[in-house]
């Protein structure tokens, strides 16, 4: 039996007309029209709840202010957002000797340069609510940005609250310095995403990680979630990862929601075997609506079960 | 508008012709992101009002949504779909987060008076999403097939009828109907929420 005209459908959704024997009875039979017609009607209702929505108002302009406050105010407008976690490559401190004990309008606590700065971090930004502090800590010595700026670029690692110094020019600068260098990671995103590749099946939400400053040059990767015999499984796809001698990478989802407050939740997924593809286990309960960043470490054989603070990969579910 | 013969229009015209305007916010250009205000702001403000009771809230929850898109702007992908979608994904995510915070917070100060059982409330703002999105659609489709689209859904006119007051054929107008339902139908599809859903549970409405 040949399938109801798509013109027909379409009339009959928009409700012209009233269908026929012929077609009640093709329509019960037919899954294919019978979606078809579903989602036409679908589509027809919503249309005619579109009138009042083509003259929206904007929101009132202070909105506007305070994102712009809230962005200003924290450490958090950067990209990617996890200035909270990353420390140095050990062997990379060649230039710009000063730059991390003269973070006078960071933070004041003078941790070590390979440490995790995972509870430290939001510190810089936990007036956050606030939308008020906006400008707080103009830069108190100028070329504070600049030095920042140079020793990231040098050594790869982010002073907490190394934003929040700088006003909003200079933090778009810095922006700039940060996306000049992540460019070729961003360039490359969709050519990944468009072939088949490797173990995430075709259809599966993919989120390309990206390499955050410190990471080995060419690093990079991907994962998706799939769900296998009802288990929520994570897909890791990660290359130009070298093998290292004294400790391995581990992957993670990090709580983006608290990115913002103080202290950060994550879940650790384990640690990554020497295969590029690892497919780990998502404990069952975990909100991936929270736990949506995906992250993946460099962990020393230190015996410390918690992350070591050194970011190399990042990504963000969908 | 004149008569203009946009038939071959459809698929040349896809969803999102601000390649620029795209890739400048993924690169993090803050001007980038006062235009993703201006153009997706009342849509955004406009789900988190019809998901909340009070403006501050809404208010709120359109600055989170805002902030948390631009620090996760990397995380934003054309190819799957629009940013008008995205922000509303994230809008929505905020605005059940809020309730479920408001619910919190009620059912502490007063277990009896509780307002809005948490469950329940989530729905909304999903519908409010496919609507918006399909508004979004309607707007970008090409004048003639929009004006056709228009005096059938909001003036429930009949295709006779609507060749009648445009004085286009009918065959055009029928082929604007379907060509129009068609891309609201795909981007519903892209960047709705109950796409899938409905099609799969036949009741008619809501």
């Amino acid at each position: 039996m040949s399938h109801l005209e798509p013109e027909r459908l379409v009339l009959l959704a928009l409700g012209e007309g009233t269908l026929d024997q012929h077609e009640t009875g093709h329509l019960d039979t037919c899954g294919q029209c019978r979606t078809e017609m579903d989602e036409l009607r679908g589509v027809a209702g919503l249309g005619r709840q579109t009138q009042r929505l083509r003259e929206l108002p904007p929101p009132p302009e202070h909105v506007w202010q305070r994102i712009r406050a809230e962005l200003a105010a924290s450490d958090r407008a950067t990209p990617p957002p996890a200035v909270t976690l990353h420390t140095d490559p050990p062997p990379a401190i060649p230039t710009g000797g000063q730059p991390r004990s003269g973070v006078p309008g960071a933070l004041s606590d003078g941790r070590t340069e390979h440490h995790a700065l995972i509870n430290a971090a939001p510190v810089g930004g936990s007036g956050a609510p606030g939308p008020a502090n906006g400008q707080a800590g103009p830069v108190p010595g100028g070329d504070e940005v600049g030095r920042l700026r140079a020793a990231r670029r040098s050594a790869g690692r982010r002073a907490p609250g190394w934003r929040a110094t700088a006003g909003i020019a200079a933090a778009a600068a810095i922006v700039a310095a940060v996306v000049a260098a992540a460019g070729t990671a961003l360039a490359l995103r969709d050519e990944p995403a468009a072939a088949p590749v490797a173990a995430c099946p075709a259809g599966a939400p993919r989120v390309s990680l990206e390499a955050l400053p410190g990471a080995p040059a060419g690093a990079g990767g991907f994962a998706c979630l799939v769900t296998v015999d009802g288990e929520r499984k994570l897909v890791v796809h990660a290359e130009g990862m070298p093998a290292q001698a004294d400790g391995d990478y581990e992957a993670w989802l990090l709580d983006s929601t608290s990115l913002q407050g103080p202290g950060l939740r994550m879940q650790a997924l384990g640690p990554m075997g020497a295969k590029a593809d690892q497919q780990l286990n998502v404990p069952g309960n975990l909100d991936l609506h929270k736990f949506n960043i995906v992250d993946i470490s460099a962990e020393p054989h230190d015996g410390d079960a918690t992350h070591s603070g050194k970011s190399l990969l990042r990504g963000t579910l969908p | 508008m004149a008569a203009t013969t946009v038939s071959s229009a459809s698929v040349d015209d896809t969803t999102d012709g601000d390649d620029g305007f795209t890739s400048l916010f993924r690169a993090g250009d803050e001007r980038a992101l006062r235009q993703a205000y201006e153009r997706y702001g009342p849509a955004v403000f406009h789900l988190a009002a019809r998901g909340l009771a009070s403006t501050t809230d809404a208010e709120d929850v359109t600055q989170a949504t805002f902030v948390a898109a631009w620090l996760g702007r990397e995380g934003f992908d054309p190819a799957r779909g629009s940013m008008l979608g995205w922000l509303l994904g994230i809008a929505r995510r905020k605005v059940v987060d809020q309730i479920r915070a408001t619910a919190r917070d009620d059912r502490i100060a007063d277990s009896v008076r509780r307002l809005a059982p948490v469950g329940e409330v989530e729905a909304p703002p999903d519908r409010v999403v496919d609507r918006l999105v399909v508004a979004d659609e309607m707007a970008q489709l090409p004048g003639e097939q929009r004006r056709v689209l228009e005096l059938a859904f909001y003036d429930d006119l009949t295709h006779p009828q609507i060749a009648a007051v445009t004085g286009l054929p009918l065959g055009t107008v029928k082929s604007h109907l379907r060509r129009g339902m068609a891309r609201l139908r795909s981007r519903w599809e892209v960047d709705g929420v109950t796409f899938g859903a409905r099609a799969a549970g036949a009741s008619g409405a809501r």
